[in-house]
């Protein structure tokens, strides 16, 4: 009788444990909303184009896994001595988690569109971001990060 | 009685021929004369921008028509998934690229709105309305940079979620969900979106909160908002 007791008190212990992981698991999502202007520090250069301001929106959820879906979307305003030059990056986040100083990095692929009138292309994209601002990696480019000048980016 | 019979049989054959003829010609003459009027018919009626439905645009094709007349003698082959999932939106990006009074990039937004909701397996629409909200989680950032309004706040309700489309193949649906704003002070804002589809492009954005509207839905000038695949709960 006492094993028997003891074998349900067990069976009921990783019942128990089994679910409430299941519950945390579920309250592990964390969302990253942004949406604003930026800017670059000057002398920003991606192939070839000074890249001055920038604009934002994002929508993505984190999961506890590393798992993560949503858009990512990003302007950026520059020149070149032919003129103004506008690219835009449209992503979709397949990737993230959130970093232990509250800032999130996501990254999955996106299309870059040079606004150069060649064709767009495919590249895989990572952004980091905070409170404060955006740092993008367009394939092996790092871009200095974009500070916010309106807006907000949100990590909850 | 051979002189008897041979009228009754006749009168039958006639009879017979007469139905073959009604349920072979009459939808005939039905699709001819009546096709070329039938997009005029659709485009009279009035799809007006509301937030809470997605837009239409009235087309003409072959097919509507004949399933206009036929639809209810074939058979559906459109199902999408039944009971409780966790029905997900999500966006980032810019609008509009369909009205003057809001220029291209003129507003910036990015949001998160998930919650449980019943489908409808053979509509594709949920348990969620106005008056029946689902409870839901998530955040929404909307910038107007022409006035400078920034609206931010947590998603606490879904309103409206409808898959037009669900794997195999692209998911496309809409959704409407609300929240608390707690920047800018415009109260309870209320989010449409319509997912048509990769890339987002054709996809429709619309915010009412306060004083701050975007007229119903507007099409992005850049960006995507995805209605997510159906998920387990």
């Amino acid at each position: 009788m006492k094993r028997l007791t003891t074998a349900f008190v067990l069976a009921l212990f990783i019942a128990t444990t089994a679910a409430a992981s299941r519950v945390l698991i579920a309250a592990g999502e964390t969302s990253v909303t942004g949406a604003g202007t930026a800017a670059f520090p000057s002398g920003t250069l991606f192939n070839g184009v000074t890249l001055a301001t920038s604009q934002f929106g994002k929508g993505v959820v984190l999961n506890s896994d590393g798992s993560a879906s949503g858009d990512f979307y990003n302007v950026l305003d520059g020149s070149t001595a032919l003129g103004p030059q506008t690219i835009t990056v449209t992503g979709v986040v397949s990737y993230g988690s959130l970093n232990a100083d509250g800032s999130a990095t996501f990254g999955g692929s996106s299309w870059v569109d040079m606004g150069d009138g060649t064709p767009g292309s495919s590249l895989p994209f990572t952004v980091t971001a905070t409170s404060m601002g955006i740092t993008l990696v367009l394939g092996a480019t790092t871009l200095p990060t974009q500070t916010l000048t309106s807006g907000g980016v949100d990590i909850r | 009685m051979n002189t008897t019979h041979r009228p009754a049989a006749a009168s039958l054959l006639k009879w017979i021929g007469a139905g073959l003829l009604s349920v072979t010609v009459v939808p005939f003459l039905a699709v001819v004369f009546v096709l070329p009027f039938a997009g005029r018919v659709a485009a009279a009626f009035d799809y007006s921008a509301d937030l809470a439905a997605p837009q239409v645009t009235p087309s003409f094709s072959l097919a509507g028509t004949l399933d206009f007349f036929f639809g209810s003698l074939s058979v559906s082959t459109t199902s999408f998934p039944s009971g409780t999932i966790t029905g997900k939106v999500t966006g980032g990006g810019t609008i509009s690229a369909d009205d003057p009074r809001i220029p291209p990039r003129s507003r910036s937004f990015g949001y998160v709105a998930m919650g449980q909701v019943v489908i409808n397996s053979s509509t594709g629409a949920s348990n969620c309305t106005p008056a029946t909200p689902c409870p839901a989680k998530g955040h929404l950032n909307y910038v107007n940079h022409t006035t400078g309004v920034h609206i931010n706040g947590e998603v606490t309700e879904i309103t409206n979620f409808q898959f037009f489309a669900t794997p195999p193949g692209p998911t496309k649906g809409t959704a409407t969900f609300r929240g608390t704003d707690n920047k800018s002070g415009c109260g309870t804002f209320t989010v449409s979106v319509t997912d048509n589809g990769e890339p987002g492009t054709d996809d429709r954005f619309g915010i009412d909160c306060g004083g701050e509207t975007t007229f119903g839905q507007r099409q992005h000038s850049g960006g995507n908002s995805q209605i997510h695949p159906p998920q387990a709960k």
